[in-house]
């Protein structure tokens, strides 16, 4: 039995705390005096129940937790707006050595706790606080106050705080109407009934749905069904990003596995909760409380407060699908990119969870599983950086001691079996199904296209319009996919194929130039059509468009209004197609280049490419063309200035006079092109293949040609000086008459090439190769270095001396 | 709850006094609000006059305390005061620092640092260049990507929180040590052709440092620290103070002292009463504290200005807590006896109660033997007072209290 006082004291120092955390701002320390091991989980128990606005976490120190204040600060990012009152435990049962760390750490990293949006409580023993005292005298002394719960409490703690239920016949309701609307899609469809999630209206997944597959790190194939099943079944993480461009199925699998996990909870309602969350659109900081919050009500008709969902996400109740990252608004902001990023990483709950539990222990988060395009994630070291560039060394070791890592995997392409499979199901004929998969194979690149399940579902749709065509990129198959609603003439279609294409371009434009990323735009913001673009019988509509779009596939329009295109490649396509247009009809950019994405500029040269023959005259200036063919193509009187031209095909071009200055021309296929008289200077031509090139007078001077074939060029009369030709092959080159001076022509071979007349002064020809070279009348100076015993005079060169050099 | 039975106390008020003693150093708002003139000022006065009447030589000023007697919020009106002559560098070293690894060298690249930030308004870039240039070849290593005032984050950074850059920072500033201080005091002098104020560096939290650290930074290479053509005023700590190594290390220094509630002779001072109780009153309503009340938690916090301000807070609390609707003797004396039950939990008697009892009754430290005089005094049992020339030791109250209570 106690005394009555030894229970006043403990109510005493409980009452003050209490009131001292319920009035108190943020950022106050504590400490607490115990000596019952059962004492910290009673009073922590009693503050749950009694102060319902805070929530209360108790955090378990080890070793490798020990330099606390710099670590919490760094790792510790709060979710939520509720008052957060961290409990730190354990500290007596610390090691000599690292309490004595650890008693080091708080001394000089109060201030990083002080200005933390939370409380901290210190349990420690009497013992504990003489040490702390000594060892860390300036913690203390900031330490508001010191509670005394060495005496026992009455038995009057057993307090345990109950979390009010979240109400499960909602979510139950809501994942069997999903479940209902995946496995009745095309009724679905033909009603005219919203999907519940928006990414269903895709496609008839339940039918035509292809298992996916992906590679790890390795290079190794693994089916993503059995991956994201031994994902949700581990403890080892708890963040899963799917890349893959766009196209290749990533929201597909996300839904597919969605509704099967979904399935297994309506089966058995111990399994998580799986939630599917779209952040297409989403504008500005993701501010995850509220967004889970408005999910929960607009999704399930609940209106939850924060601490019962991280109550129940605390004990990973959920995962969470998280598909249209890369369709935010803010990704043009790197910063904010990361942010949201970061906050996203909070739904597991695990910045929580790796400091509350003690290491090593098995936990059990929150499951995230992320879709994106490959290229927001670039490589791997990026993003790393992207994701831990501002914490220190110390917090990195431990990220990467700790669970807290965020897996990737690598969506994989559709394989010749899966393509198959995909053309089966949707065809439901052999015959037909191996004629077209004989067409695919037979057209140039249609086999590498149809590896995206996007793509793929395109060719299958346009197949005959395909057939015959000797090339075919991603452009002339978005082309000939949506050409099929824009050029059908429909007798109750009341607009021309021409307008129903600007209605196209307009919709695309403004959705761009209204930005905030939600990609959907109202009637009410559209321009009425142009008169000629309409048929004579025209309705007058309040939507004009209304009607229109009703028959066509990849364009949606909700019940208010709202036009969406179906997936974001085809604004992206529209973009460019009107792009193009624009500066070929109008000769003017209908919005600055560098306003669109990767996807767009990745259309719009697939259409400079489709068009080769009908560039002349055309602004290209600053465009990126790298990598596309225009061998053979016309560009007269193209501005090229500033174009990204690397690794582009332009064998046999003529591009006489050509303004090239500093233009990226590294490894372009420049074979046969005309370059006489082509201001070439700066240009890097590194590794660009220039054989049988004609380059007579034209302008080199400072190119980087290091290494480079040169065999047989034509360079008469050609401006070099201070180019870099070391280790080039000039083998039979003409180089008569041509300025070299000053060139690096360091362990090049110039057997048999001419270069009578040519002037070599200053030019560094150590090492190179001169048997059977044609010097006569070769300009040198005393700055000009041969190679060893080589002597100019033997081979009719003309010396000129230095003094004369810059009249002559 | 507590809260709810109270109903006919002030609760608002008493909250809101409560978050007002907030044992932070003053600053925004609160400095504006809760600063007294009468109980800082001589302080203030003594430092800026040592400032002033350096006139034009690159004066390195040291400022000494107790921790809580208010130091920062002291150098924080000091620098208000000579904002209009001077231009103000007023940092604190736990922000550019780590205090568990530093070293002089450290300490005078962080200073330059802010001296640049400091511009960072006023056209940052031309003063960045001299600074680039000195850090060429070490930037990679750090892989310090950054330009212009993120460089100077991202490296803030380092230098406070990674031993690996610290290191190379170090040993590449070394063969550069000429040119740290040259730009340093370029820059110094840059600023004063611009805003024509001559610069005035202000680092705080010094005193936090550890005594080895200390030592190395303050006597080791007191030539570094005195070289700089700029004048700086440091926080130092007690520990060193008292080191005999303080006395050839020829230092201007300015003692702040606890406010002096009883003089040497052990008199009262009614006007430093008056002073604090003005404080007080700043931050609480009159008619939410007695009169007696306040007199005891004055007395009891020795003239330590924080001591003051967490009874002060505890004492609010309590008030909240209890439902009592003015804080009274009783609330007094209860926060009194909690924190002399604190100084009675942690004080060492074994080894230094001899020493202790020797100061209460002599108030001097004569006899006491330096390891001893460090350990009460950087532990607050033992303050030393000044006033005018004169200077005494005497024991915290509230550990006098516990001593007086065994006889």
């Amino acid at each position: 039995m106690q005394t009555p006082s030894f229970s006043t004291n403990f109510e005493k120092s409980y009452s003050e705390l209490k009131t001292e955390l319920w009035i108190g701002e943020t950022g106050a320390l504590f400490l607490a005096l115990y000596q019952d091991e059962r004492t910290p989980e009673r009073v922590i128990n009693r503050l749950k129940a009694d102060l319902p606005e805070h929530f209360e976490f108790p955090i378990y120190l080890d070793e490798y937790k020990l330099q606390f204040p710099l670590f919490f600060h760094m790792s510790f990012e709060p979710t939520g707006q509720q008052s957060n009152i961290f409990h730190v435990m354990n500290l007596p049962q610390l090691s000599e050595d690292s309490l004595r760390y650890l008693l080091h750490s708080l001394q000089h990293g109060r201030d990083y706790l002080e200005t933390g949006a939370y409380s901290l409580v210190f349990w420690i023993t009497p013992q504990l606080e003489k040490e702390l005292f000594r060892g860390a005298p300036d913690f203390h002394h900031w330490v508001s106050h010191t509670y005394d719960f060495v005496e026992l409490a009455a038995d009057n703690a057993n307090f345990q705080s109950s979390p009010s239920l979240l109400p499960l016949n909602k979510i139950n309701g809501y994942l069997e109407k999903v479940i209902w609307q995946y496995e009745h899609w095309q009724e679905v469809k033909e009603s005219g009934e919203d999907f519940l999630i928006e990414v269903m209206e895709r496609a008839n997944l339940r039918e035509y749905y292809v298992t996916s597959y992906c590679k790890d790190k390795k290079g190794k194939k693994h089916s993503l069904d059995e991956l994201l099943q031994e994902f949700l079944a581990k403890d080892a993480s708890h963040f899963l990003t799917l890349l893959g461009d766009f196209g290749t199925g990533k929201s597909s699998f996300s839904l597919h596995h969605y509704i099967h996990l979904a399935r297994q909870y309506s089966e058995d309602h111990s399994n998580r909760i799986p939630i599917f969350i779209s952040l297409k659109g989403y504008p500005g900081r993701l501010n995850i409380e509220q967004f889970i919050l408005q999910e929960f009500y607009q999704k399930f008709d609940i209106q939850l407060s924060f601490d019962i969902f991280q109550n129940l996400a605390l004990q990973g109740k959920f995962v969470f699908f998280v598909d249209g990252f890369d369709e935010m608004a803010s990704l043009s902001e790197q910063e904010l990119t990361l942010q949201n990023f970061k906050e996203l990483t909070k739904l597991t709950f695990e910045n929580v969870l790796f400091m509350t539990d003690p290491s090593g222990k098995t936990k059990k988060a929150n499951k995230v599983f992320l879709t994106c395009r490959t290229h927001y994630f670039l490589s791997a070291a990026q993003e790393t950086e992207l994701l831990r560039a501002d914490y220190t060394i110390l917090y990195r070791n431990y990220a990467t001691k700790s669970n807290y890592q965020i897996a990737r995997i690598h969506l994989q392409e559709f394989n010749d079996q899966q393509i198959k499979q995909y053309v089966l199901k949707h065809i439901q004929n052999q015959q037909e199904t191996e004629s077209i998969l004989g067409i695919i194979k037979n057209t140039y690149n249609l086999q590498e296209l149809s590896t995206r399940p996007l793509l793929l579902e395109m060719i299958v749709k346009t197949i005959p319009s395909l057939k015959g065509k000797g090339s075919i990129n991603a452009a002339s198959l978005y082309q000939a996919y949506t050409g099929m609603w824009i050029e059908r003439d429909d007798w109750r279609s009341q607009m021309t194929a021409e307008g129903k294409r600007h209605f196209m371009w307009q919709l695309a434009l403004k959705m761009l130039n209204k930005g905030g990323g939600d990609f959907s735009l109202h009637y009410s913001e559209l321009d009425k059509p142009n008169t000629e673009h309409l048929k004579k019988n025209f309705a007058k509509e309040e939507d004009y468009y209304k009607y229109e779009t009703t028959t066509c596939s990849f364009l949606h329009r909700d019940s208010e209004g709202n036009y969406k295109f179906v997936h974001k490649s085809f604004m992206e396509y529209f973009l460019a197609e009107c792009f193009f247009d624009s500066i070929k009809k109008k000769k003017t950019r209908v919005v600055d280049y560098e306003k669109l994405n990767e996807e767009t500029k990745f259309f719009l040269k697939l259409f400079v490419s489709l068009n080769k023959t009908g560039l002349d005259g055309l602004d290209l200036n600053s465009l990126s063309l790298t990598k596309i063919d225009l061998n053979g193509a016309s560009l007269r009187g193209a501005n090229l200035s500033g174009v990204d031209l690397r690794e582009t095909n332009l064998g046999g071009v003529d591009l006489r006079q050509f303004y090239l200055r500093g233009v990226d021309l590294s490894e372009a296929d420049l074979s046969e092109a005309d370059l006489s008289e082509a201001d070439l200077s700066e240009a890097d031509l590194h590794k660009a293949d220039l054989r049988k090139a004609d380059l007579r007078k034209a302008n080199l001077s400072g190119t980087y040609l290091n290494g480079t074939y040169l065999w047989k060029v034509n360079l008469h009369g050609a401006n070099l000086s201070r180019a870099n030709l070391s280790r080039a092959d000039l083998w039979g080159t003409d180089l008569g008459k041509a300025n070299l001076s000053d060139v690096d022509l360091r362990k090049t071979n110039l057997s048999g090439a001419n270069l009578s007349e040519a002037d070599l002064r200053g030019a560094n020809l150590r090492g190179s190769d001169l048997f059977g070279t044609v010097l006569s009348n070769t300009l040198y100076s005393k700055k000009t270095q041969f190679p060893d015993r080589f002597k100019p005079a033997a081979h009719n060169m003309i010396l000129l001396p230095e003094e004369n050099q810059e009249s002559t | 709850m507590a809260q709810n039975q109270t109903t006919s106390i002030n609760f608002e008020a008493f909250k809101q006094a409560y978050r007002n003693f907030d044992i932070r150093p003053l600053s925004g708002q609160q400095f504006k609000d809760f600063y007294v003139e009468e109980v800082a000022g001589e302080g203030v006065g003594q430092i800026v006059n040592t400032i002033e009447l350096a006139g034009d030589s690159y004066e390195k000023l040291l400022v000494i305390g107790h921790r809580g007697c208010g130091k920062s919020t002291l150098l924080r009106k000091v620098a208000q005061k000579l904002e209009n002559k001077y231009h103000i560098v007023l940092f604190s070293a736990k922000d550019v620092i780590d205090f568990e690894d530093v070293k002089t060298i450290d300490l005078l690249l962080s200073t330059y640092m802010q001296v640049l930030l400091s511009m960072k308004d006023e056209g940052i870039d031309h003063f960045l260049s001299p600074f680039e240039k000195m850090l060429d070849t070490v930037r990679q290593r750090l892989e310090l990507k950054e330009v212009g005032v993120r460089l100077l984050g991202a490296l803030s950074f380092k230098i406070r929180t990674e031993k690996e850059s610290r290191s190379a920072l170090r040993e590449n500033l070394q063969t550069q040590l000429e040119i740290l201080h040259k730009n340093l005091s370029r820059a110094c002098g840059d600023i004063y052709q611009q805003t024509e104020k001559e610069v005035l560096v202000i680092i705080d939290d010094l005193d936090k440092l550890k005594p080895d650290f200390a030592a190395e930074i303050f006597f080791d290479n007191i030539n570094l620290l005195m070289m700089p053509e700029v004048k700086i005023v440091y926080t130092h700590p007690l520990d060193t103070y008292y080191s005999p190594a303080f006395l050839y290390a020829e230092y201007t220094d300015q003692f702040i002292s606890p406010i002096n509630l009883r003089n040497k002779a052990d008199e009262e001072q009614p006007v430093s009463l008056e002073n604090l109780q003005r404080l007080v009153l700043k931050r609480i309503d009159q008619e939410l504290i007695e009169e007696e009340a306040l007199t005891t938690l004055i007395e009891h916090s020795g003239g330590l200005l924080r001591d003051l301000v967490k009874f002060m807070r505890s004492a609010c609390k309590k008030s909240i807590d209890m439902g009592t609707p003015i804080i009274n003797q009783t609330i007094a004396e209860e926060v009194i006896k909690e924190h002399a039950n604190e100084y009675e939990r942690l004080f060492d008697f074994l080894n230094y109660e001899t020493d202790a009892r020797e100061i209460m009754e002599t108030r001097k430290v004569k006899k006491i033997e330096k390891t001893a005089l460090t350990y009460l005094v950087r532990y607050l049992f033992v303050l030393e007072y000044r006033q005018q020339d004169t200077t005494w030791f005497d024991v915290h109250p509230c550990l006098k209290k516990v001593l007086l209570s065994e006889d």
